[in-house]
Order: C-alpha cells, then sequence, then structure tokens
C-alpha cells in the first residue's frame, strides 16, 4: 500500500538534480520505485522525455506516444504481459505521464498523488529552466526553494498524521506567504448550509479582513471563485458589516477528495495596490494538491478507522479480529504451534443496562476494553466482537498457558465488574478454544469457544472453561429457557412423580424412584426430557434438584409414617453430576432429610457413571462423602455410558442399576440376555442389589426372573405416577402385588 | 564432495574444498562442479583467506573459455552445508545460456555501474535473470538495482548479492573470468527454456508504532520522530542508552534489531551497521529515504527459519512444476548471526524440506538482490532463493 510519507523522498530526490535530464530520470525511477509501477514514462509532443522499464534503447515510442494519447486502455509490460496504463497532464509543461502497473491499476488515491509529484517535478523543471536562463532570476529561484521547503513541511504533518484541520491551517499559512497574498483558505462543501474549512493570515490587510468579515463569508467567496472561474483571479466587493464595500481580488482551484471535487484553495489580496496582483497559479495548484492528498489521506484512515475499530471501546471490531484471527492460525500451521481462543462475555450485562441504563453498560464496556488492553501481550489481538462479547487471540499457546491467561482476566476483570456498580455484580465467563490438526478454521474454532463459553456461564459464570467435544455441537437458546426455568421454580411448578421398584418374585413394592416433571400452567405437564438439558446447563439443576429431593424426603417420610405397611418403604431419588459437585449438597441432603424426618438409610442416591469424566477420584470422595450420612447409593443406567467396571468396584455403590436397552426384548433371539446374566453375576460378586428397568412384558419379566435378577421397575408393573395414586397402590401392598394393569398417568 | 543433477539437456553441478593451498581447492570444487563437457557459466564463492588471485586463477585455468563470475563472502553455502574458510564452485552447463559482465570503480557512480554491468545482450530464451553480486561497501546498492533495471526493464528479472569479507566489513572482491576486482560489480545474464524460480523472504516482524524518518543522507539516519535517531532507536528497542555507548556491544545488537521500511512493494528491511555515538546518526547499508515511515523490526531463530522456508516455497512454486536441478542461495549474514551454527544447520535442512537432494550452492551476504517486481530489489536481512529446473 501506497504511503503518503513517500512524497517528501520524490521532493527530495527531483530537486537535487543538476539539470532537467536528471530529474526527469530520478523523476519517472521514483514514481515506479513509489507505486511499484513497473513502467513510467514522461512523454511532450511525440518525444519521450524519459522512460523506465524498457532495455535501453529499445522503448516502445509509439505504444508510449499512444498510450498518452488514449489516455487510458493497456500498455505491454515486459515480463509481465498487458497492463492497464494510468494517465495525467502536467499542463504547466504540456507533458504526459504514464503509468503501467502490472498486478493492479494505479487506485484513484494513487493517481492523486502521482499528480501531486508531477507537480512537483514540473515546479523543479521550472526552477532548473531559470536558473540555467537567467541569473537574475536568483529570486524566483529562492522562492520556489521556498515553495519546496513549506510541502516538506506539510508532507511532514500528513506523515504524521497530524488532524486534517492542523494540516489545512499549516497549507493556508504557508500559502499566504509564499503567494504574497493578504488571506489564503481552505473552503469545502458541505451537504447543507454555508462551506466550512481554514483560514491563514500574515498581513495586517489580512487580519483587518479576518476582523471585519466572518470567516463563513470569505470561505463562501472563496468557493464561489473556486466553482465560477478556476485558477482565474476575480475581482470582488466584501461587504464589511459596516457597510463600506471593500475590493478585494479572490482566486481560487478545487481541492479534491479520493478524487471528488469537495472545495478550493483561494487566496484573496486587498488593499490598494489591487490592480498590480499577479498570482501564481501553479503554485497554488501545489498547495491545492497537498490539500487533497491531506483531505484523502484523512478520510481513508477514517473509513479504515470505521472500517475496523470498534466506536465505544477502540478496540479491533469482529471484521478486523477475524483477518487477524486468520493470519495467527495460518502462522501456527505454518509453524506447528497451537492457536488459543478467548471468548469473553459479561454475565448479567443485560441487568447493569436494565438497572441502571445504557449508558453505565457503555461504561462498563470501555472499562472492560481498557483492562483487556492492559492485560495483554502486545502480540495478542483483542476485540470487541459486538453486544458484551470481547475475545482474545492467543500465539504460540499451550492449553495450560491458556487457562492461565484465562483466570489471569478473570481476576483483573473482577475489579472492573466489581458489584459496587451492579447491585447483583457482573463478571465474565470465558471460553476457551485451541486450534488442532483437523481444526484451524476461524469458524469452527470461534464456534468451539462459543460452546465452551456457554458452559462457563452454566457452570456458574465467573469462570474458565476449556471447549472439550462431549460438549456438543450446537448452543441453545439457554436465555429464554432459564428465565422460564427460573420462574418456574419461583412459582414452585415442579412436582414429583414416583415409579415403584417393586421384588420380581413377589412384586411387592419395595422402593418407589422420586421422578421430575414441571406443571406448566401453560403447556400441562413437561417431561423431564424436555428441560433437563436446560437446567443443566444453566445450572438450575442444583435447586430444582433440591426442590425434588426436599419434596421426595417429605412424601416418603409421611407414607413410612401414616401409610400401613409402609414403614420400611425405600426412597430414590436421581442426582445429576451438577449436583454432587455443588458444594452445598452433601449439607442439603443431610437438613432436608432431617427436616422431613426421614432415616438416611431409607435413602437411596442414584448417580449415572457421567459423574467419573472429569475427575474420578474426587468423584470418588464425594461419593465416599455421601455414604457417610448412612444412605445408600445406586448406579444408574449401567452400561450406556462409558464406564468400565471399575467404577463401580472402587466406588461405595450399593445398588446397580441393570439399563432399559438390556431388558428390553429379553428371551427373544436379539436378546439372549447374555449381557444381563454378567451384569447381574458381578453385583452378585461385588455384593450388590440389582434393579433391573423398563421391564415392559412378562416374558421379560420371566427371563429377569430365571436370570435371578431380584428387584425391577417398568411400565409393566407402573409407569411413574402421582404420590395420590402411590399410596393407593401402597395401601393394596401387604394384601397383593402390584396390578398388572398401569396405573396413574 | 559435489552434488548434482540435470535434465536431458541442463545441468547443474556443485563442487566444494576447504583445502587451504589455493590451487588444490580450486582443482578439487571445479572437478566436482565439471559434470559434462559443454559448461556455460562458472560461478565461484570463496572465503577471503585465499590467496584470491591463485585460486581464482586456477578455476579460470580448469575451465577455460567459460565465462565466470564471483565473490568473495562472509560463509560458503554449498550442498546441504555452510563453512567458512571454503570454496564452492557452481557450474551450469548444457542447454543453459550466459554472458557476464564487470563493471569497475562502481563507487564512482552506482547507478551507472549497475547500467553497464546490466548491459548485455538478451539471449531470447523464455526464461532470463541477471546475477549481480557486487560489492556492498561500495555505497548504496539500491542505486546498482535502479541502474541495472533502468538498463534492461522490467522484462528480466535480478538476483544476487553482496560480497563480504568474514565478517571484517573492510573490503571484498568480485570476480569476472578468471580476474579479481574490488568495487565492481559482476553480472551474469543467464537463460533457459525452462523455469527459473525466485523466492524473497527475511523473517522479521514490525514491533510498535512506525517513526518518521526526519532527515537522513543515503544510509545515514540523522534524526526519528524530529529525535537524535539513535536516542529513539534504542528507546523503541527498550533497552539502556548505555548500549548506544560501545560499539561492540551496539553493532551486535542492531544487527538483531533492523529497521522495516515501508515500501510500495512492500515492507523492506534495513540492517543498522553502526551508529554515530556524538551526533546520534543511524548507518545503515541501504538508503532509509528522509520522509519515510519505518518501524523497529525484531525477530528470533523460528521467525528467520520461518523466512528460509517461505522464500525456498516461493522459489519451488514458480518452478511451475518442473522438477528443480539446481540452486543459488543468497543469505543474509545477519540471518546467520541470529541462527548460530546449531541454526544454520536446521536452515539447510529446512532448505532440504523444502526441495529435493539437489546441487546447491550460495553464501551469506552483506545485502540481497531480488527484482522481481515493480523497480526496488535491494534487500537487507534476507534470504534469497534462486531455483533452476
Amino acid at each position: 500500500m501506497y504511503s503518503a510519507s513517500e512524497l517528501p523522498e520524490f521532493l527530495a530526490a527531483v530537486s537535487s538534480a543538476t539539470n532537467p535530464q536528471v530529474a526527469l530520470a530520478r523523476g519517472v525511477a521514483q514514481m515506479a520505485g513509489t507505486f511499484d509501477a513497473e513502467v513510467v514514462a514522461i512523454i511532450k509532443g511525440d518525444e519521450v522525455l524519459a522512460s523506465i522499464g524498457y532495455p535501453k534503447g529499445k522503448e516502445p515510442t509509439t505504444d508510449l506516444l499512444a498510450a498518452a494519447q488514449r489516455r487510458s486502455g493497456t500498455i505491454k509490460v515486459p515480463g509481465s504481459g498487458l497492463a492497464t496504463a494510468s494517465t495525467f497532464d502536467l499542463v504547466d509543461s504540456s507533458c504526459t505521464v504514464v503509468i503501467a502497473r502490472a498486478d493492479l491499476p494505479l487506485t484513484s488515491v494513487e493517481l492523486g498523488h502521482a499528480q501531486a509529484m508531477g507537480r512537483i517535478l514540473e515546479l523543479a523543471l521550472r526552477l532548473m529552466d531559470k536558473l540555467t536562463e537567467n541569473e537574475r532570476l536568483l529570486e524566483e529561484h529562492r522562492a520556489h526553494e521556498a515553495v519546496l521547503e513549506a510541502i516538506l513541511r506539510i508532507q511532514q504533518l500528513i506523515s504524521q498524521r497530524q488532524p486534517v484541520e492542523t494540516i489545512l491551517q499549516a497549507i493556508t499559512t504557508e500559502a499566504v506567504v509564499l503567494l504574497d497574498a493578504d488571506l489564503a483558505g481552505v473552503a469545502l462543501h458541505t451537504q447543507s448550509g454555508p462551506a466550512h474549512g481554514s483560514l491563514g493570515t500574515v498581513t495586517d490587510e489580512g487580519r483587518q479582513l479576518g476582523t471585519e468579515l466572518a470567516s463563513r463569508e470569505i470561505l463562501q467567496a472563496g468557493l464561489e471563485a473556486t466553482l465560477s472561474s478556476p485558477g482565474v483571479p476575480t475581482s470582488i466587493t466584501l461587504e464589511t458589516p459596516m457597510g463600506e464595500g471593500k475590493r478585494a481580488q479572490i482566486t481560487g482551484v478545487p481541492v479534491f477528495d479520493d478524487g471528488n471535487p469537495v472545495g478550493g484553495l483561494f487566496v484573496v489580496s486587498a488593499g490598494p495596490s489591487l490592480p498590480d496582483v499577479q498570482i501564481d497559479t501553479a503554485t497554488m495548484e501545489t498547495f491545492a494538491s497537498q490539500a487533497s492528498i491531506a483531505l484523502t489521506d484523512a478520510s481513508t484512515m477514517d473509513e479504515l478507522e470505521h472500517a475496523f475499530h470498534d466506536h465505544l471501546t477502540g478496540l479491533p471490531n469482529r471484521a478486523l479480529f477475524q483477518d487477524r484471527f486468520n493470519h495467527a492460525l495460518e502462522l501456527g500451521v505454518r509453524r506447528n504451534t497451537t492457536t488459543g481462543l478467548l471468548f469473553l462475555d459479561l454475565d448479567r450485562f443485560k441487568t447493569v443496562n436494565d438497572t441502571f441504563g445504557h449508558s453505565a453498560g457503555d461504561v462498563l464496556l470501555r472499562e472492560v476494553g481498557d483492562a483487556l488492553r492492559q492485560i495483554c501481550r502486545a502480540c495478542d489481538s483483542v476485540a470487541r466482537l459486538g453486544g458484551d462479547e470481547f475475545a482474545l487471540v492467543l500465539e504460540d499457546c499451550h492449553p495450560k498457558t491458556a487457562l492461565i491467561v484465562a483466570n489471569k482476566l478473570l481476576a483483573n476483570l473482577a475489579d472492573v465488574t466489581n458489584p459496587t456498580r451492579a447491585a447483583d455484580g457482573t463478571g465474565v465467563s470465558i471460553g476457551i478454544a485451541l486450534s488442532e490438526p483437523g481444526c484451524e478454521s476461524v469458524d469452527e474454532l470461534m464456534r468451539r469457544a462459543d460452546i465452551a463459553m456457554y458452559a462457563a456461564k452454566a457452570g456458574g459464570r465467573g469462570k474458565a472453561v476449556l471447549y472439550k467435544p462431549s460438549m456438543g455441537q450446537t448452543r441453545l437458546d439457554h436465555n429464554a429457557a432459564a428465565n422460564a426455568l427460573r420462574r418456574a421454580l419461583e412459582r414452585d411448578e415442579f412436582v414429583v412423580h414416583y415409579q415403584p421398584i417393586v421384588d420380581l418374585r413377589t412384586r411387592q413394592i419395595l422402593s418407589v424412584e422420586a421422578l421430575v416433571r414441571w406443571m406448566d400452567p401453560e403447556k400441562g405437564l413437561v417431561p423431564p426430557g424436555a428441560f433437563i438439558d436446560d437446567a443443566e446447563e444453566t445450572d438450575l439443576i442444583v435447586p430444582i434438584g433440591r426442590r425434588v429431593l426436599e419434596i421426595a424426603c417429605e412424601q416418603a417420610a409421611r407414607w413410612r409414617r401414616d401409610t400401613p405397611g409402609a414403614s420400611d418403604l425405600q426412597l430414590s431419588v436421581n442426582v445429576s453430576a451438577r449436583q454432587l459437585w455443588h458444594d452445598g449438597f452433601r449439607r442439603d441432603v443431610q437438613d432436608l432429610t432431617a427436616d422431613a424426618g426421614l432415616d438416611p438409610s431409607a435413602l437411596t442416591l442414584e448417580v449415572t457413571e457421567s459423574i467419573f469424566l472429569n475427575d474420578a477420584d474426587s468423584a470418588g470422595e464425594r461419593l465416599r462423602d455421601l455414604k457417610s450420612l448412612g444412605l445408600r447409593l445406586a448406579i444408574d443406567d449401567f452400561g450406556t455410558g462409558f464406564s468400565s467396571l471399575s467404577y463401580i468396584h472402587n466406588y461405595p455403590f450399593d445398588v446397580l442399576k441393570i439399563d432399559r436397552a438390556f431388558v428390553s426384548g429379553l428371551g427373544t433371539s436379539e436378546n439372549s440376555g447374555a449381557v444381563v446374566r454378567t451384569m447381574l453375576a458381578l453385583a452378585q460378586q461385588l455384593s450388590l442389589v440389582s434393579i433391573a428397568e423398563g421391564i415392559e412384558n412378562p416374558s421379560e419379566l420371566a427371563q429377569l426372573r430365571a436370570l435371578r435378577c431380584g428387584q425391577g421397575q417398568g411400565f409393566l408393573f407402573s409407569k411413574p405416577t402421582t404420590a395420590e395414586n402411590l399410596e393407593r397402590m401402597l395401601g393394596n401392598r401387604r394384601k397383593t402385588s402390584v396390578p398388572n394393569s398401569p396405573v396413574g398417568l | 564432495m559435489n552434488q548434482s543433477a540435470s535434465t536431458a539437456s541442463r545441468w547443474i553441478g556443485v563442487g566444494s574444498s576447504r583445502k587451504t593451498d589455493p590451487v588444490q581447492a580450486a582443482t578439487e570444487a571445479t572437478q566436482a562442479a565439471l559434470l559434462g563437457t559443454d559448461p556455460k557459466l562458472v560461478v565461484v564463492f570463496c572465503a577471503i583467506s585465499f590467496p584470491l588471485e591463485r585460486l581464482v586463477g586456477q578455476v579460470g585455468a580448469l575451465t577455460r573459455g567459460v565465462p565466470m563470475i564471483g565473490c568473495t563472502t562472509a560463509g560458503e553455502i554449498t550442498t546441504n552445508s555452510a563453512h567458512d574458510d571454503s570454496l564452492t564452485v557452481c557450474i551450469l552447463g548444457g542447454d543453459f545460456t550466459a554472458t557476464t559482465g564487470v563493471a569497475v570503480s562502481a563507487s564512482d557512480d552506482l547507478h551507472a555501474a549497475g547500467s553497464t554491468a546490466a548491459a548485455l545482450e538478451s539471449s531470447e530464451r523464455p526464461h532470463e535473470v541477471l546475477m549481480l553480486l557486487t560489492d556492498g561497501l561500495a555505497g548504496n546498492q539500491q542505486e546498482v538495482v535502479h541502474g541495472a533495471y533502468a538498463q534492461i526493464g522490467a522484462g528480466i528479472r535480478l538476483v544476487g548479492g553482496c560480497a563480504g569479507d568474514g565478517a571484517a566489513m573492510a573490503k571484498t572482491y568480485q570476480f569476472h573470468d578468471g580476474r579479481v576486482f574490488e568495487n565492481a560489480v559482476v553480472s551474469a545474464l543467464i537463460g533457459s527454456d525452462s523455469p527459473i524460480g525466485i523466492g524473497v523472504q527475511h523473517g522479521w516482524r514490525p514491533k510498535g508504532e512506525p517513526m518518521l524518518v526526519g532527515r537522513s543522507q543515503g544510509t545515514t539516519v540523522f534524526e526519528l520522530d524530529g529525535r537524535r535517531a539513535l536516542d529513539v532507536y534504542l528507546e523503541r528497542a527498550a533497552v539502556p542508552l548505555d548500549l548506544g555507548r560501545d560499539e561492540e556491544t551496539f553493532t551486535n545488537f542492531a544487527m538483531t534489531h533492523p529497521l522495516g521500511l515501508h515500501r510500495g512493494g512492500g515492507e523492506e528491511v534495513r540492517f543498522i551497521n553502526g551508529a554515530d555515538f556524538d551526533s546520534g546518526a543511524l548507518n545503515g547499508i541501504a538508503e532509509i529515504p528522509q520522509g519515510s515511515l519505518v518501524w523497529l523490526m525484531e525477530g528470533d531463530r523460528a521467525s528467520v527459519l520461518e523466512g528460509t522456508r517461505a522464500s525456498c516455497e516461493h522459489a519451488l512454486g514458480e518452478l511451475d512444476d518442473h522438477d528443480p536441478i539446481g540452486l543459488l542461495l543468497f543469505d543474509c549474514i545477519a540471518r546467520r548471526m541470529v541462527l548460530g551454527d546449531a541454526g544454520v544447520e536446521a536452515e539447510m535442512a529446512s532448505i532440504g524440506a523444502v526441495f529435493p537432494p539437489v546441487a546447491t550452492a550460495g553464501f551469506y551476504t552483506y545485502g540481497e538482490i531480488a527484482r522481481t517486481s515493480g523497480v526496488r530489489g535491494f534487500h537487507n536481512q534476507t534470504l534469497v532463493t534462486l531455483a533452476f529446473s
């Protein structure tokens, strides 16, 4: 990409040439270098004054002259074939410049810069002509030298990316001196309303004008002069507020932004000696082209800034971030290193906005942005992706490093998102994804980090979580689901149904398994499959589970106490992994059984193999801890997961529940019962009680009996049913077994 | 030792010798490289420690009538390894074409020297490249490239490097047709019917914000961001200003902290080889123009090796699926210093990982030349890979 900073370099090269031929040769070489163009030629009439890009002495003069005349089209570039030729005229010296670049034609911005170079070249050539022409013109030489120096100063401001107002001010100040005018200005159109711009003056006359007239009027006059007769001095009468007309001469030349005329650079001469004023329009145009460069450069920078940065935080936006991330990933692939992606999402940001207003939310976002910038290494890319989402790329990143960085972010951002700001406190959840062979695309890693971030939120917020394939493929609309579940909890819409577990020999009810249902006032009874996943991911499973345990313990205690013949009834309650890991869980069990007056030995907690997924040792510890309360533990859905037998072997289980998948179709040719037989043998060896799940027909029951399975549950005996229905069944307990037809739902 | 490759009609042989006797060394290396009866170009890279007249004279005598160019180096590269105090001879033969040139007293007018050296008759083969070996201590080498470009135009690409002298940076020599020159540009225009690939890559990355070159003259920078260039440079590099008081410490540091220069064709690296501690000026070996924007660059072994890989892959890619038969490498001395001895081995291994085993010759340079598009073509701290098929 071309940089405006190369103009001073051009200036230095051509203005130090000792004769016009050298200046021209340097000019074409410099232009070629600046725009990385293979061919540059300067043509006057039917003569090629200078060119570069062709073997010496073999310049295709006819082609170049044709290109100069055509003003566009293509030209042959040696070694590269045809290329688009850009041309423009140097009016003062009746020359045409032809530039051809093999890969891409010059952009309009580059063409503008090339024209500025052309002007400088003209100026330098004119200077040389005059030098050789006559010593008397030494004075003019100095003047021109002064113009070149002024341009260098202006160029430095442009290179330093000074505000465009500063640059325009400098241009008008330099112009007013060098053009020997009373006042100079750059006047710019506005969409509606009067012209705006910048004025410069150094003379008393100019100052007086400036005081007597509003700058707006002068700018408007300058703009009009530029539009009506560019480059031609116009006499005007400026009306002062005192009512006296002031005669002045005004000359304007157009300035451009990205090739479009946007106003003019003008000079004003006033005072008694008016008729003698001579305006050097070539020098004016030189200054005008500087103003054009400054405006174009400023709008380019603005656009760049606007296109790639987030206005609120000043951080790169999603577009720039994706670009940088992509680059980092490519580099990672080449270097064979891992690239890490951290997704940050403010917890409860919506609450901040809702409670304290959007401006408070904006302040918080800005502060988080600042904090992220401070924490991150220079080579890490930080971005705001939108809303309350931020992202961070870690190059050459070990999984451990990613977690360390994430935890550091959590710690540092805790200050920023301090609860003093928001009543219930915001925090940050971080999802981490790492590149790996086969997963090196921006989209896939962003998806993974997103899923991990939601897992972090589901895990209790304020956490950092590394993506695992087990987290699934998609992220659900958790917010809506979470809100509904939270409301259901508040309104106590969760109810418990019970399914009897019977002695397979006698069909007597030994125990009941408590199963949660959601009595949605709108949808009716919602089965657990429809909401348990959401409850798990939003962590609401913990309070829901607690409520289920509470209801079931109270119910079981009541039955044991009040229902004749049910004094030894056992209760089974399912416990999710998340509940188990919840620090208050053991305490809850202890309190709830005590409050209900249920002997812990009457309670069996059922867990699935998934509790061993993350940290089997700690899971074992938790189980032993629970067991010490005096209750019993069952392993549920046994055989369906990834379990190895070692789980039951090494942990304090009392009950093994054989999943319905192994029970279904028992005794048919498809299911010979070999698996069930093995499980039963295992259970027997470990002195576990085995319970078969999902018994649906008499032949399955017969097979299980034959295999000496002690207990079972299933539709054959009863579907899960309400407490009332179950109570009725319990009333019959001593007399008969569970009826053959399902009761209840 | 020797390594060779050829197609039906073209061949490239490389021979190397570590013997100290110039006649023995020249004989060993030349005989190993001379694979056929129709040699077209002899390229000689050798350490400055040899008696050069006798060494080059002997190579010339053994390849009488065959055009020859060469130079002294800061380390010679031969197939799979790099050495000091050795001689590498590379011979292109068969259906290659080659003409050579020499321009003396280059420092008087570098632009003219470039033009003179490039004034060679084109063979009109579909693939042509002009190789330039120059005296990097003779001034701004971009001028040589400009001069050569102005002479031959955009149709022929330029490659090459600046001769070395160990690491003494005192005086280098160029060879042409059995004779030894100093302050010269020697050239060879090589033509082929089969593609010739060029790869150019440095291995540095920009660090921090850009700086504006306020005042500079040729290869010397006086002011950066309106202040003493040396002070700003050290500040940006975040090293103590004391470093700018000891010449040797500074040179060693600067070797691995070049400046990046924004150019139309992309980013170029400018090697800083010294400073004037009184005036606070920085000295480079290529022009750093007034008004340009520069960055401090940093690199490490990994980034340099990454540059190697990219340079080789690009050159290979340009062969358009033709089998490579030989490589010429122009590798910056500063890259060698960053890599160290073990790193040089790693670099040779990474070249071997890109190319199948082919005859390889080259040298560690004081500046690299590669003009493939646009008009600029002088590089610093870069690896230029020239691959023949």
